[in-house]
């Protein structure tokens, strides 16, 4: 089933057409659990059994982390559970036709995937969350049953957001029971939705085509682009880093949108990434539920508790490399969140460093020219680590040969 | 005994800041805000309050709303130490 296309459109209408049926809450619940299944069911019969395994796997243990199994045995019973997250996508499980029809719509660029994982990237996080989450509140956040709803919720299933369980907590109670104010806000999300996604999304992705064709072979011989003026490039990774921000925000408004019309209010996950003037702050607009899971799970931790001027940085790189290989494990995605994580430590040390002179950084930050300045510093630091992927992520000698290009070496 | 913690917190950000006592915010503003603490700095604080103030932080109190602003960290001291 396409993501956006008429079935997809049938189908949220007749679950958002259902569940606003005068029913008890319990079938209102059951309802969406089974349009849950039925929307992994459309991608392959196998892909509801094994996001079932996956979840009630990852239940055991979060009730186990709830009575205060921690440490390295809880580090330990959570392993299992990163095999649906990363198994998938190992070469050897490639399905060239959905990486054709599949993750390419889901469109940010997550990567190969088998059709009988489909979701598992985000559908395990949100289960790892709920785990962690557990050992620390020593409670659940969900029961068994809401738990699943939650974690199979099928706006969010394919490419997210990664909404956290005690946050759809709050709106849970009004599934199916949408106000005046939910519909005009998710008429507004829809709109904005396809606007992005489809509109400015499509046409981005035609400029874009140069860097997304770069080095492959013509039918009449010789290679994509290997003729491109310097300045063709750049519009070309301009459009590719817009294109990445305008399809991926499209899509998680339409998410958005359609929660809105159940009931549901799920956090927003873009917020302007663009216009941020620093790498630190553009991860406080650019997918923002992986960017605090990320925070959160990964880089805190890492931390700990220590007075170490090192570690933050060696836990930015870290997390930011494993971010990177969430999204897909080979050298593009590894170099991607390697190049994150050092532009975040270099900030940092910047930060320092500025912050000690703290009089002349109120200045700077009040000062319109030094944000443009940092705007630009910094979406030209992201567009440049897009061509780590975009191009091959497995066949970095393209990404230099364009990164010559670019900077007129070729 | 809240007052010595908020004088410690007041000396400890001022060292953040470049020791002008004059530049840091009020104890109820936001230190998060004012660009003084961040995600990076977190973990410092945390070992500060546990080595220097004797609390113990749990992991799901170290987020940047709990530290928001000299204020919140002194009442979340009293609090842990009560």
């Amino acid at each position: 089933m396409e993501l956006i296309g008429t079935s997809a459109a049938l189908f949220v209408a007749g679950v958002v057409l259902a569940l606003a049926l005068p029913l008890p809450s319990v079938a209102k619940r059951t309802l969406l659990l089974a349009a849950n299944a039925a929307f992994l069911w459309f991608f392959d019969p196998l892909a509801p059994l094994l996001f079932l395994a996956t979840a009630l796997a990852a239940y055991g243990v979060a009730r186990l982390a709830a009575r205060g199994v921690h440490g390295v045995a809880l580090g330990a019973l959570c392993v299992p559970l990163l095999v649906p997250l990363f198994l998938p996508k190992l070469s050897f499980f490639t399905d060239a036709g959905v990486v054709a029809s599949g993750a390419a719509s889901t469109g940010n660029m997550v990567g190969v995937r088998v059709a009988y994982f489909i979701g598992a990237s985000y559908y395990t996080l949100r289960a790892l969350h709920f785990v962690l989450d557990a050992g620390r509140k020593r409670a659940l956040h969900l029961p068994l049953f809401d738990y699943l709803v939650w974690n199979s919720f099928f706006p969010t299933v394919m490419a997210g957001p990664i909404e956290r369980a005690d946050h759809f907590r709050l709106s849970y109670a009004s599934l199916g029971r949408p106000t005046r104010e939910d519909l005009a806000a998710g008429t507004a999300k829809i709109f904005t939705g396809l606007l992005k996604k489809v509109v400015i999304g499509g046409l981005l992705a035609q400029w874009a085509l140069p860097i997304t064709t770069f080095g492959a072979l013509r039918p009449g011989g010789g290679m994509a682009g290997a003729h491109m003026a310097w300045h063709e490039a750049w519009v070309a990774l301009y459009a590719v880093a817009l294109y990445a921000w305008m399809d991926f925000a499209g899509y998680s408004d339409l998410a958005l949108g359609v929660s809105r019309f159940m009931g549901l209010r799920l956090a927003e996950n873009f917020d302007n990434p663009y216009l941020r003037p620093s790498i630190a702050d553009f991860w406080k607009g650019w997918h923002l539920s992986l960017s605090f899971w990320i925070r959160d799970y990964l880089f805190l931790p890492m931390c700990g508790r220590s007075a170490s001027k090192v570690r933050p940085h060696l836990a930015a790189l870290g997390s930011m490399v494993l971010c990177g290989l969430w999204h897909g494990p080979n050298l593009g995605w590894g170099l991607w969140g390697l190049a994150h994580g050092a532009g975040l430590s270099i900030h940092h040390a910047w930060t320092l460093k500025l912050r000690s002179h703290f009089k002349l950084k109120k200045k700077l930050a009040q000062s319109l020219a030094w944000r443009v300045f940092g705007m630009a510093l910094t979406f030209h630091f992201v567009a440049l680590t897009w061509t780590l992927v975009s191009i091959d992520a497995t066949r970095m000698g393209l990404t230099v040969a364009y990164l010559r290009l670019l900077f007129g070496l070729a | 005994m809240a007052a010595d913690v908020r004088e410690s917190l007041r000396t400890y950000f001022t060292g953040k800041i470049g020791g002008d006592r004059s530049l840091l915010p009020k104890d109820g503003e936001s230190l998060v805000e004012e660009g003084i603490l961040d995600s990076f700095g977190l973990a410092e604080l945390v070992a500060l309050l546990e080595q220097d103030f004797g609390v113990k932080v749990p992991d799901s109190d170290i987020q940047l709303a709990t530290f928001e602003s000299i204020d919140r960290i002194a009442d979340y001291v009293t609090a842990r130490r009560a």
